[in-house]
């Protein structure tokens, strides 16, 4: 199983190259920064990283076509794959975040998304040529100067028809917050999706963004993990049953403002929903166990394997140096 | 009079480091990065050498609103200027054929560059900004890790409309193909546009994308100008008719598709017109020849110097690691005396 990191996106590039190495030298696959519109751009930030490691895979998450046009994904993505010798990974999304700040609304989420894959596989595939898509059109695409092994494609999907439609084009997918269990669910969703086109689902490259918050205790690992649960896909009303029962759940979808409030406050305190709700939010949707109990960690990462993932982008908070350094001794070592 | 260089559309981020460390060990202010629909993103070529150099500017040469949103512009012209410690530039343009090749069209273009120029100068690390445009929106955008000196931010302009433009919202202007009769009117007219806009001309840069060919072998370099031809002010009247015979220009545009031709076989061969006509407009239009036009080049320089350029950007083209070295030992010097 591949471990990968998700650092803060407002992180500067010595921080990454900082951290980026010693990600590299505790064996993780790659590194991730999420895609966001008040950052730097990440393909750019990215440079100084690919200069300073030789194995580390790195990329951002997600981009949307919506934001920027697939021709335009492919030159920045093949310009860091150059720089980086074939280790640029990206992930592109049909949101969302980005696009809303520039007021472009994402529409045809599944259409769009596939034919941004498509273009940047037909300019991996380095044959010059056009792309005629019902929403995207490329006159011209020639990226001859691209000669690296090719990056890696993630087509970021969570529900069932970006999922499905993803296992029947998708070099790889990732999903986001999901559990064992929902693991198992979107396998279900894409096996036959992959099967049609020859691809093995066992060993198809199927990752997860998952949150986390190993820290020295219980209760300061749930603080910060409460944070940012607004940002969680697990407490909207698709997913939220699979950390608490219905009755619970009703709560949490009442108080669905009360979570993006304490986001936007970075608060542990999220008002009208009980501590016991919470703890069951935070037990089953993210990884905040206390260093003392990583093995925990290791074995819920045994069940993510098990359930048929086979890499995990942890996204990291507080002290990101000590959350690789725990991965990178404890899991890498269990499962990688 | 400072010089940059303009890269051509085949440069990898490694061989920009080369050139760019290189221009920079011989005084030059600039490399400009260029955005062609087959070349690698304009940005991603310069990153490597904002990391690496220390005191020479870059930028890419020119980026469209309509292929590009003004916030994702911002972030990228933003981060390399972080990672270049304030050094970096952008020329904006109207687009051309990277809109084409993306299958968008141009539209609305002044209107376009306003808006653009708008939020790539509104955006600041101390307030955020909130921009309702025509053609662009921006909510809620306050990057703050852009801290360093801002970016340079020219306008591609070669119309009235744009210059005028350039002098209301612009760090500068960059022409193209302007030769030094039309440059001196350019100039003349952007100090009036400049005074009109409540600005100085005293921080206002003033540059003109040239066209180098010399080469030592100057065979080679006629092949090489008489190639490119087309892309020469795309053969507009107004370019060549300071040194063309009326007749000629007619000629010249009647025969517009037989220069295209030639720029798109790859070839110095202009079918069906007078080898006499080509070497009139190559010779006055660009800098090619051999070693022995270095002279003549220097003195056109001086005259652009005089008409009020700051700055040249000088295009190379094949085998640029020569023009370079051509340019370092011979122009830099002597404009700097």
């Amino acid at each position: 199983m591949r471990f990968d990191v998700i650092l803060d996106s407002f992180m500067s590039a010595p921080d990454m190259v900082r951290l980026g190495k010693l990600a590299e030298e505790y064996g993780l696959g790659g590194v991730w920064i999420a895609n966001n519109f008040n950052t730097r751009d990440a393909f750019v930030n990215f440079v100084p990283l690919a200069m300073e490691t030789g194995e580390l895979r790195m990329g951002p998450i997600a981009v949307s076509p919506f934001e920027l046009h697939p021709q335009k994904i492919a030159h920045s993505l093949l310009t860091l794959n150059e720089i980086a010798d074939g280790r640029a990974q990206i992930v592109v999304g049909g949101g969302g975040g980005t696009a809303e700040n520039i007021g472009h609304k994402p529409h045809r989420m599944v259409r769009a998304v596939r034919e941004c894959v498509e273009v940047l596989n037909q300019a991996i595939a380095g044959k010059p040529g056009g792309y005629h898509g019902e929403m995207y059109q490329v006159g011209w695409l020639d990226v001859s100067w691209a000669r690296q092994p090719a990056p890696l494609i993630y087509v970021g999907a969570n529900g069932p028809q970006m999922l499905k439609a993803a296992s029947r084009y998708a070099p790889a997918i990732m999903t986001s917050d999901f559990t064992p269990d929902r693991i198992r669910w979107a396998h279900e969703i894409i096996d036959d999706g992959l099967r049609e086109r020859d691809c093995d689902p066992a060993t198809f490259p199927l990752n997860n963004f998952w949150a986390w918050h190993v820290q020295h205790s219980r209760e300061e690992a749930h603080r910060e993990a409460r944070i940012y649960l607004a940002v969680r896909g697990t407490i909207y009303a698709d997913y939220i049953r699979d950390v608490v029962d219905d009755g619970e759940a009703a709560i949490v979808t009442a108080h669905e403002n009360a979570f993006m409030k304490a986001y936007m406050q970075k608060s542990p305190d999220i008002e009208g929903v009980p501590d016991e709700i919470l703890t069951k939010i935070v037990d089953g949707g993210v990884s905040a166990s206390p260093l003392s109990e990583i093995d925990r960690e290791i074995e819920r990462m045994q069940a993510f394997k098990d359930a048929g993932l086979t890499e995990i982008a942890l996204c990291v908070y507080s002290d990101p140096e000590r959350a690789i350094r725990t991965i990178g001794e404890h899991l890498v070592p269990a499962l990688g | 009079m400072d010089i940059d260089i303009i890269l051509n559309e085949f440069t990898s981020p490694r061989e920009a480091v080369e050139l760019g460390l290189m221009a920079e060990r011989y005084g030059m202010r600039g490399v400009w990065s260029s955005n062609y629909g087959w070349s690698r993103d304009s940005f991603m070529t310069l990153s490597l050498l904002a990391d690496r150099s220390s005191r020479i500017r870059m930028g890419p040469m020119a980026i469209s609103a309509e292929e590009l949103h003004p916030l994702k512009m911002a972030n990228l012209l933003f981060s390399l200027n972080e990672l270049s410690g304030g050094r970096a530039m952008i020329m904006v343009g109207g687009g051309g054929a990277v809109l084409q090749s993306i299958g968008k069209e141009r539209r609305r273009m002044i209107r376009s560059v306003r808006e653009c120029l708008q939020i790539l100068k509104g955006a600041s690390p101390e307030k955020t900004l909130n921009y309702d445009g025509d053609m662009y929106k921006v909510w809620g955008y306050k990057p703050a890790y852009a801290t360093d000196e801002p970016p340079l931010i020219y306008y591609g302009a070669n119309h009235p409309q744009s210059r005028r433009l350039a002098a209301e919202l612009a760090d500068g202007v960059i022409t193209s193909d302007f030769v030094v009769p039309l440059m001196k009117e350019f100039v003349d007219a952007t100090r009036a546009d400049l005074a009109a806009a409540g600005r100085s001309d005293a921080d206002y840069r003033i540059s003109n994308f040239w066209a180098w060919h010399i080469k030592q072998d100057a065979e080679a370099s006629m092949r090489e100008a008489r190639r490119e031809l087309m892309l020469r002010g795309w053969l507009g009247e107004q370019y060549f008719a300071p040194f063309l015979e009326p007749d000629e220009v007619t000629f010249m545009r009647d025969h517009e598709q037989d220069f295209l031709n030639a720029f798109l076989r790859g070839t110095h061969e202009i079918e069906n017109v007078p080898e006499t006509l080509v070497d009139k407009m190559v010779e006055n239009i660009s800098f090619v020849g051999g070693l022995d036009r270095i002279d003549e080049a220097i003195e056109t320089l001086r005259a652009f110097e005089d008409a009020g350029l700051t700055e040249i950007a000088l295009r190379v083209h094949d085998d640029p690691a020569d023009a370079v070295r051509l340019i370092g030992e011979h122009i830099v010097p002597a404009l700097k005396n």
